[in-house]
């Protein structure tokens, strides 16, 4: 079935939205958007997915985000969840959301209905060793069965949430960089408590359960 | 159970427009329980555990960045670069790699410190670096540890300004899609401002080639980790002319047209200031 997309015009509304610390100007057509997971993604990390996601739905069971394991195949009726295209040469992160929005003339500052939108995770992040010995080991932590916990790693299910939360249609925060907050641009590093990013703040979490 | 419900609702003794309700009220609780129901049973489905296997974590992530790599390696070696060279220099300081307990435990430690140091020779061929500039040790070891450290998001701002041609303060005067009616790549627009790398001059118009495309419907996918500052804000860009080469959008450099190796920081009383957490701020203070 071919996705027609709506245009919704939001360069009016753009003031009032570029001055809220969060953002969701962008949401789905229906209350479900199915979660396509490379099989080759490791499975380490599947509990970390699986908590993000069940907390996503706890939030607001009316946006359903089920999961199936599939060879990677790019589609636009699924997202998919998958490594990052990640060049050489170019910039890096943890992991990024690429997303379709409706106009391509003032795609800088316009936003509009979603009509694809598939996360890629950094396995550099995993497996690649440090080279100095506060960078011993990896950076993305997804189990401790297999890992040892360093003041270097990114929790994997704080960055995963954060992608996830791209997915459902947030924007970054335009308050700060960094902070206590799930949108914000920047994961800290580090595996304390008031590093991980597990959950929205109680504004992101109004702002997605008004918007589902 | 429906059925007997409604049964019972229109034996009621009430008028037709209170039985449309309470029917209507009936169905919509119905279907939130089915809706519920059907979400629980595909939570419960979907979360089937895989079994573990951090060995064969290890060798997917290997066979994809294999894959990854040889397309890499072909288009440098199609471009001259001498790619085979700079992979024997880098391998020579080996010994800076660290222990990854996962990889360690994977019993795959050899097949994975191999794979990276090809990533980190892949990535100063990338960026414009040759065996000429890898004849110093002390330069070598500290291209080798920033290429090492920006392939893992872990690289300093003073890293990033190693590895980078071109750094540049500059002033964001707009964007564009290369080609307004196809398929194509978005570009930034800038003016230099004053350079504190390279050879841009000041006042020159500068191309920064993104991320964000137009696909063949007309929709534009743009990476959340594609940071787009407002224009006529200042910013710090981090450029390199040689990566333009061998980002996908051409195979011979574009007059004036780069690539940012990292995203544009944001410039705010002589400070320059970073998207992402490893790199610091930079002092820009004339």
């Amino acid at each position: 079935m071919r996705i027609v997309p709506k245009f919704v015009a939001m360069a009016a509304l753009l003031p009032a939205v570029a001055e809220a610390q969060v953002q969701l100007p962008n949401k789905w057509d229906s209350g479900s958007r199915s979660l396509a997971v490379d099989v080759q993604l490791p499975v380490m990390c599947d509990d970390a997915l699986y908590n993000a996601r069940n907390y996503l739905q706890s939030v607001e069971p009316a946006m359903s985000l089920p999961i199936s394991f599939v060879s990677y195949s790019p589609s636009q009726s699924t997202s998919t969840i998958s490594f990052t295209q990640q060049g050489y040469g170019g910039t890096v992160s943890a992991g990024t959301t690429a997303k379709s929005y409706m106009d391509p003339d003032y795609f800088w500052e316009s936003y509009g209905q979603l009509v694809d939108a598939d996360i890629f995770m950094n396995y550099d992040l995993l497996f690649w060793p440090g080279t100095t010995d506060t960078q011993r080991s990896y950076d993305l932590f997804c189990s401790s069965q297999y890992q040892t916990a360093t003041s270097w790693n990114y929790d994997y299910q704080s960055a995963i949430l954060h992608e996830l939360g791209h997915l459902v249609g947030f924007e970054h925060r335009t308050d700060a960089a960094t902070g206590p907050c799930l949108m914000h641009s920047s994961l800290p590093r580090g595996l304390t408590a008031d590093r991980l990013r597990r959950a929205f703040c109680s504004d992101e979490r109004a702002a997605y359960t008004a918007a589902y | 159970m429906a059925k007997a419900l409604f049964a019972v609702i229109n034996s009621l003794d009430v008028d037709q427009a209170m039985k449309r309700y309470l029917m209507a009220a009936a169905a919509a609780l119905f279907l939130a329980g089915a809706v519920g129901s059907t979400v629980a049973s595909q939570d419960k489905a979907a979360d089937q555990r895989r079994p573990a296997n951090p060995q064969q974590d290890v060798r997917n992530f290997l066979a994809a960045k294999g894959r990854q790599q040889e397309a890499a390696i072909a288009q440098l070696l199609a471009a001259g670069v001498p790619y085979g060279q700079m992979r024997s220099i880098v391998a020579r300081y080996s010994s800076l790699l660290r222990s990854n307990k996962l990889v360690s435990d994977a019993g795959l430690a050899p097949e994975v410190n191999e794979a990276f140091l090809t990533d980190i020779a892949i990535e100063l061929a990338v960026l414009g670096y040759g065996p000429q500039d890898l004849r110093d040790p002390t330069t070598a070891r500290a291209l080798f540890l920033a290429a090492a450290a920006k392939r893992r998001a872990a690289a300093s701002s003073e890293q990033l300004m190693q590895l980078a041609q071109n750094v540049v303060v500059a002033r964001v005067d707009g964007y564009a899609m290369l080609e307004p009616n196809g398929a194509s790549a978005a570009e930034m627009r800038v003016t230099a401002i004053r350079s504190l790398k390279g050879d841009i001059a000041a006042n020159a118009p500068v191309r920064v080639q993104l991320r964000t495309r137009r696909n063949a419907d007309r929709t534009v996918t743009r990476p959340t980790d594609e940071y787009l500052p407002p224009i006529g804000s200042e910013v710090l860009l981090l450029l390199s002319a040689s990566a333009a080469r061998f980002q996908g959008r051409s195979t011979t450099a574009v007059e004036g047209s780069f690539v940012k190796i990292t995203e544009p920081y944001r410039v705010q009383d002589g400070t320059a200031l970073p998207v992402m957490e490893s790199a610091g701020p930079v002092s820009i203070a004339q």
